[in-house]
């Protein structure tokens, strides 16, 4: 049965599913983190409160976070694919997949900073420290764990959102998967490219798990 | 010198607005133990955040070594707090970040270099007697030793005054005690003025030199902790003086003696004097058909238990004869 599987195919979608999962990885936290921090100082009595951004920053994110992922990656796609002038697919996956991962990860960084007491912010305050001071050696170390755990994730649900835009364009597993394995019928395809995936999702999980508990010493 | 001038703080919401602090004046001399007291909600604390600007008064002025604190621009603000050290009832280390780390975060915040930093960070990981725990983690270390962490990383930049907000609240007597100890050395060995937060009167009672009351935002009560503490005034100041004295494992009872008992008044004496209580007689307790006297006896549970097994084999010795 397994003579039936294009292995060939098999190595280039994985490495294509790979491609697109490291690169909006790295740009949800490129985006994400940013924005969860302003998300967090800009509120009522934190370090730089400013309500109409706040609520500016809180609209936007919550907008990206309410379309479904499939709309964004339908509406997106053709767009990137116009700005990007690509002739690869998986790049062009890329755009959509940011935009509906990068709020959900700022939402995770937002919980994660919200969930330091804000005393220790305080007494850095009362050292002299300025705000990038506690934003970079207070906020962002004080919450890395949380912030971790936010983006392993991030990271699976990129996996398999990266599966759902492959089928339009972006290549990948999933679209193997659907073309390969599913149209073709061809039952053993479908079933590596569903374990490969599997698999890909432990291995996050389990290296998230442990970077997260390793550094929190709480 | 630390002073107040008609200092009030109000918290303005939707509905309310709290004053926290309410006209208060006040003169904190340099070098010294000052002890501000007060129930929960006087004000204390956000009297205490003024002095370095982590709140702004509402109205008045607030100096430091003649610098209206108040007026500072954030810049000036921020240096001028690297010379005043804060500690706090929850220690509010920072986790991720080792005892040393931990100790060296403020000096990092007035960028001394790395040679300096660490000597510095040695010395004082030696002077609050952490040496051994320099490179665990907070959450390693007991309440009293977490403070210790606290003192030393508020003395990181040589600072001309520490506040203490409730700074040994959160730990047991034993461990208070030597908190306190520590913070009076590092008053006398370098004339650093101490500002401290309390609801206990015992810590007020140990270190402070002068002292003031608060109670609804204003200061009803002040001078040095002697005259306050022998002479209180007000009634909130004589509530605190005395619930100190039944503070802890302290209990107050009031027992009674037959008059005809009091033919045997020096041995009974003689056999109380042994056991560390403090007796007062109640006036007014005498009539004809219950000739007794009654005692208030203050002290540890079990010397009273004592006193009260003296007294009453004294009774049933009274009524055998
Ligand atoms: N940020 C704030 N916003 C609104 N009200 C506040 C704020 N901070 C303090 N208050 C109010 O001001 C009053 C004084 O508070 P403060 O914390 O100074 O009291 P405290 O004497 O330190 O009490 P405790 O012993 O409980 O710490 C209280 O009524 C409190 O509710
Ligand atoms: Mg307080």
């Amino acid at each position: 049965m397994l003579a039936d599987v294009d292995w060939a195919l098999i190595g280039q979608a994985s490495l294509e599913t790979l491609y697109m999962v490291s690169i909006s990885t790295l740009f949800a936290a490129l985006f994400g983190i940013p924005l969860g921090v302003l998300l967090v100082i800009t509120e009522k009595g934190h370090l730089w409160e400013q309500p109409l951004i706040q609520s500016t920053l809180s609209l936007i994110v919550n907008i990206f976070r309410a379309v479904p992922f499939i709309v964004l990656v339908l509406f997106l796609f053709p767009v990137a694919n116009f700005i990007l002038n690509t002739s690869l697919g998986s790049t062009a996956a890329t755009i959509p997949l940011i935009a509906g991962s990068a709020p959900f990860f700022a939402r995770m960084v937002e919980t994660a900073i919200r969930e330091i007491d804000r005393g220790v912010m305080e007494a850095a305050q009362s050292m002299g420290a300025s705000h990038f001071t506690i934003i970079r050696k207070v906020l962002l170390p004080e919450a890395l764990p949380s912030i971790i755990s936010g983006l392993t994730v991030t990271c699976v649900s990129l996996i398999s959102f990266s599966a759902m835009a492959g089928i339009v364009g972006g290549g990948g597993l999933g679209d193997a998967a659907y073309r390969f394995g599913f149209q073709a019928y061809n039952d053993s395809m479908l079933f590596i490219c569903g374990i490969i995936l599997i698999i890909l999702v432990q291995l996050v999980q389990g290296i998230g798990d442990w970077m997260s508990k390793h550094i929190d010493k709480r | 010198m630390i002073q107040f001038h008609h200092v009030s703080k109000r918290y303005e919401d939707k509905q309310k607005s709290t004053i926290a602090v309410d006209r208060v004046s006040l003169a904190i001399p340099e070098g010294t133990i000052y002890g501000i007291i007060g129930f929960s909600g006087a004000g204390k604390s956000t009297l205490l955040r003024m002095i370095n600007g982590l709140e702004k008064p509402s109205e008045g002025q607030v100096f430091v070594a003649d610098q209206e604190i108040s007026q500072l621009a954030d810049t000036q603000l921020r240096s001028r707090r690297q010379k005043m050290g804060m500690i706090f009832q929850h220690f509010h280390l920072l986790w991720s970040r080792t005892v040393r780390e931990n100790i060296a975060f403020p000096l990092e915040i007035a960028d001394v270099d790395p040679a300096t930093l660490n000597k510095k960070v040695d010395y004082l990981l030696e002077r609050v007697g952490l040496t051994e725990k320099a490179d665990d983690y907070p959450s390693q270390l007991s309440g009293g030793q977490k403070q210790r962490v606290g003192i030393a990383r508020a003395l990181a930049n040589d600072p001309s005054v520490l506040l203490c907000d409730e700074a040994t609240s959160a730990l047991d007597p034993e461990t208070t005690r030597s908190i306190l100890k520590l913070l009076q050395e590092i008053n006398q060995e370098l004339g650093i003025t101490l500002v401290i937060v309390t609801h206990e009167m015992s810590v007020v009672q140990s270190i402070c030199r002068q002292m003031s009351v608060m109670d609804h935002g204003k200061v009803i009560e002040e001078g040095t902790v002697e005259e306050l503490f022998s002479n209180p005034k007000h009634p909130i100041t004589k509530r605190l003086v005395t619930n100190e004295l039944k503070s802890v494992d302290h209990v107050e009872e009031v027992l009674s003696i037959h008059l005809y008992d009091l033919r045997n008044w020096n041995s009974i004496q003689q056999l109380i004097s042994r056991h560390p209580v403090h007796l007062q007689i109640l006036p007014g307790n005498l009539n004809v058909h219950q000739p007794v006297i009654s005692f208030r006896v203050q002290g540890k549970s079990e010397d009273i238990t004592a006193v009260k097994s003296i007294l009453q084999s004294a009774n049933e010795e009274g009524l055998s004869c």
